[in-house]
This record gives C-alpha cells, structure tokens and sequence, in this order.
C-alpha cells in the first residue's frame, strides 16, 4: 500500500529525499511553491472533506456511531504538471512536476539555474481517518480526531467536527430521507523548518432511501479548503524575496463541488459502505461503521 | 462503555496500520543537481584562455545523494559573464569540456558577442545528440575518490579576439551543467 496524506506530509518533512524536495522548494519564489503544492492542497480537501455521510437518516434518539473511513483519492494527469514561471519577464513555458508529479524542471535563470523539485509521482493516494459520531433528536455531531503525534521531528495534529440535521419530518410523505451537514477540518503539520496547516469546510444536502438491509444514498456537496505554508527562503533571491525571509505561502486547493452516489449494508450494529465521489480529484470511499 | 473503547482503540490501531503501512512503492526521484563552475581571465592580449578542473565529489548536493544514486544523465547546461571590463569588451568565447583523460564531451563557440550581453542574462548551450550521448557514456562510468585528486572534468575557456575599448580585459564568468540523478527514495 502506498502512504496516505498524511504520511506523504511527514515524508516531506523527514525523509531524507524527500527533505531534499523540499529543500529545492525552499528555493523557489513563494508563487511556484504555490503552484507546486496546489494538488496537495486539493487532495487535502478531498480527503477531509470525504466520508461524512452514508444515509440521510439519523436516529431520534440518543445514538453512537464509530467508523473508519479509508479512501483512495485518484489525481488526474492535468495536475501532476504546471508551468514554471520563476520571474516576471519569463517568457518560456517549460512545465515542471507538482507535488503529485515526476521530474522537475531546470530554468537558466538570470544568475543560475533555477532548479524544481520532483514530486512523489502518485497517480492516487490510499488514505484513512477515523470518526466518532453521536445524534440526538435527528441531529448529529461526528468529531474526527487524530492525538497530536510527534514522528521524526514533525508534530502533527488533527481536529475535525461536523454537524447534521434530518429534516425529513418536516416534509410530510417525502419519499427519501433527507438531511445537510457542515464538516469542519483542521489539520497542522509543524517541523522547525516548515509548517503546513490546511482548513477545510464543507456543506452538503444528502439524500438516503433504505430497503431492507440496503441504504442507497448521494449527495451534492460544496467544499473550500485552504493551506497556508511558512517556511525560510534559501535560494539566491528573487525580486522581493531574499535569502532567509520567513515566508508565508496561502493555497487556495481547487476542490469546490462534489457528486456523490454509494451504497451501504447494514448488518445489526455494522455497517459497510461505499461510494464514489465526483469533483475536482475523484475519490472511492468505504466505510466500516459501528452503531449503538 | 468498555466494550465500546475497545473498539475505538482498534479502530484507530487499524487507521494507524493504512495511514502508516509503509511507502515501499515509491517511485525513484529524479533529482535536479546543478554543477557550477566559475572562471577569471585577465590581460592586455587578445586572446586570454584558463582552464578549471573539476569532480562531482566537490558539490554538496552530489555527495549527499550519490550512495542512492541508481543513474545519472546530462539535462542542461548554459554560460553567464558575472564581470567584464572595459564593458564594451566583445570576443569570440569558445568552452570545452573534457573528460579526465582529455576526451572531449562537448564544444561550443558563441562567435564575436559582447561579453556583457550575458550579465544576468545566460547563454544555453546546445549539445548535439552526440555530444549529450557522449556526456551521459562519460557519466555512466564515473568514478570519484573523496578528495578530487584526479579530477573527473576540465573546463577551457578561451577568447579570442577580444576588443575593448581600454585594457587589461578581465572577465568573470560562470558555465553551469545541469544533471539528472536517478536516486533511491
């Protein structure tokens, strides 16, 4: 199994080549490291902002739901590349690897070779996360939760919640269940050298029909995710940025709607489901859940 | 409840084993590694020439890689002139690159320019296929002790020709290679 997002961000931070990606990232002018890492910020979005859902229904009374949530996020060709532009004035279109892509480009710059990191060349990244969830009166509240770690000199942390509201009572008849939820993720990676945090809200309107033991369900889900990443300029200098500046790079990840459409079986207390998810990365999700 | 709080555990235990089960299929990396050398010529004749040896071993991105290096291919190179006086100085600039026994990698003349034209501007030298083949052959057999005793490369630089409109003519100048190292993640 390849690494997951979250290892892919501790591998960037300590592993000794992948130290050296972000070495030559530290040398690059704050716009290209934004494009570079804009995937990686698409795919934090998609990742966390995946598996809050798989049936409208909620139970009235008081409920306890633990699941963990594993997912494959698959990155299309388009943003495995993007092209360089490492000063004002530059006029070639050279095209280098993004996080998610291969080789990195060179650039005769004025003073030297501008020199690209590589990417990790992965076409799709396996993920997890875990999610604990309890629901009262047709409401629910799911927190996502990860203890703050420290591996290799990375201290990572993880904090999400989400909310949801059934609202299927208050439409008499109304042949599906239906409900809408807003997660809530934020997530930090700090090591001495570097920091990435990533927040990420997401809203949705998602119906279920059950029959027998199956639940067939979907959704439209509007989501934003930011990343924000400081670290300290290394490279020869740029107009406006020197050796040593504290940088502060914000990305914008591309992920804004998403289409989902799963099914789930529900045995006694467990639940397995699955679904695909449709948007700017797509992703195949599955769900083991416990219910109380 | 205790019941429950097993579960929990082994689901963050089972979360832990997929976020955390190891990256053994990761793909090489290709590593861009820049080699720069720089020159100083200085006289009152029209022809000024210097020669620069050189190994991989004296770049610290080269030594920090070269245990897990699997290949290594020639991507780029190009000429820049950090000084030159009098500034209207123009010459013919030819560059050889040698191997360590003489044999010539590569050859490249930029007939009659003026030298300042390449401050902050640089001049890509472009290899022909056989000289890129050259280059990578002469690569691929490489072989580097710690302390550069016998140098892998020499860099000639000569220009002739040279007018200016005052002497001494000196000239700063930098060639820089690019290579690809194929390492191990």
């Amino acid at each position: 199994m390849r690494n997951g997002f979250l290892i892919t961000i501790i591998l960037l931070f300590s592993v000794k080549m992948f130290a050296q990606i972000g070495d030559k990232l530290t040398q690059l002018p704050p716009d290209e490291v934004a494009r570079y890492v804009q995937p990686l910020a698409t795919a934090s979005g998609t990742y966390f902002n995946s598996g809050g859902y798989f049936k409208a229904n909620v139970s009235k009374g008081f409920g306890l739901k633990v699941s963990i949530v594993g997912m494959q996020i698959y990155i299309p060709e388009e943003q495995k590349t993007f092209t360089v532009h490492p000063y004002d004035g530059y006029t070639g279109n050279e095209e280098s690897a993004t996080f998610f892509g291969d080789k990195g480009a060179a650039i005769a710059g004025p003073n030297g070779y501008i020199v690209y990191p590589p990417g990790l060349n992965l076409s799709s990244l396996p993920a997890g996360i875990p999610q604990v969830a309890v629901s009262f009166f047709g409401a629910e509240a799911m927190l996502r939760y990860f203890p703050k770690m420290h591996i290799s000199d990375v201290d990572l942390d993880l904090l999400g919640f989400g909310i949801k509201y059934n609202f299927t009572g208050l439409i008499p008849k109304f042949p599906v269940d239906i409900a809408v939820q807003v997660l809530i993720n934020n997530f930090e990676a700090i090591h001495p050298n570097a920091e990435i945090k990533t927040a990420n809200i997401a809203a949705n309107i998602h119906a279920s029909k059950k029959f027998e033991m199956l639940i067939l369900y979907g959704g439209v889900q509007y989501e934003k995710t930011s990343m924000d990443l400081n670290y300290t300029f290394d490279g020869l200098g740029f107009p406006g940025v020197m050796p040593n500046d504290k940088i502060e790079v914000n990305v914008d990840g591309e992920n804004s709607m998403r289409f989902t459409a799963g099914v789930a079986v529900e045995l006694g207390v467990l639940a397995l489901n699955v679904d695909y998810n449709i948007g700017n990365q797509n992703v195949i999700v599955a769900g083991l859940n416990f219910e109380f | 409840m205790k019941k429950i709080s097993k579960i929990i555990a082994s689901l963050l235990f089972i979360t832990s084993l997929m976020l955390f089960s190891g990256c053994d299929n990761l793909s090489d990396i290709p590593l861009n590694i820049p080699i720069g050398v720089e020159f100083s010529l200085s006289g009152n004749e029209t022809s000024l020439e210097g020669t620069t040896s050189f190994c991989l071993n004296q770049y610290k991105e080269w030594t920090d890689n070269k245990d897990a290096l699997k290949s290594v291919s020639f991507i780029s190179t190009s000429y820049w002139t950090k000084a030159v006086t009098p500034s209207d100085l123009s010459g013919t600039i030819n560059i050889a690159l040698k191997g360590a026994a003489g044999e010539p990698i590569f050859n490249v003349t930029m007939k009659d320019v003026a030298l300042n034209t390449f401050i902050n501007k640089p001049y890509k030298i472009v290899l022909t296929k056989a000289e890129i083949d050259a280059f990578n052959g002469y690569l691929d057999g490489i072989k580097e002790g710690p302390d550069c005793t016998n140098p892998s490369f020499t860099a000639e630089i000569n220009i002739s020709n040279i007018t200016g409109s005052t002497s001494p003519y000196n000239i700063t100048g930098k060639i820089e290679i690019v290579l690809e190292a194929v390492v191990e993640p």
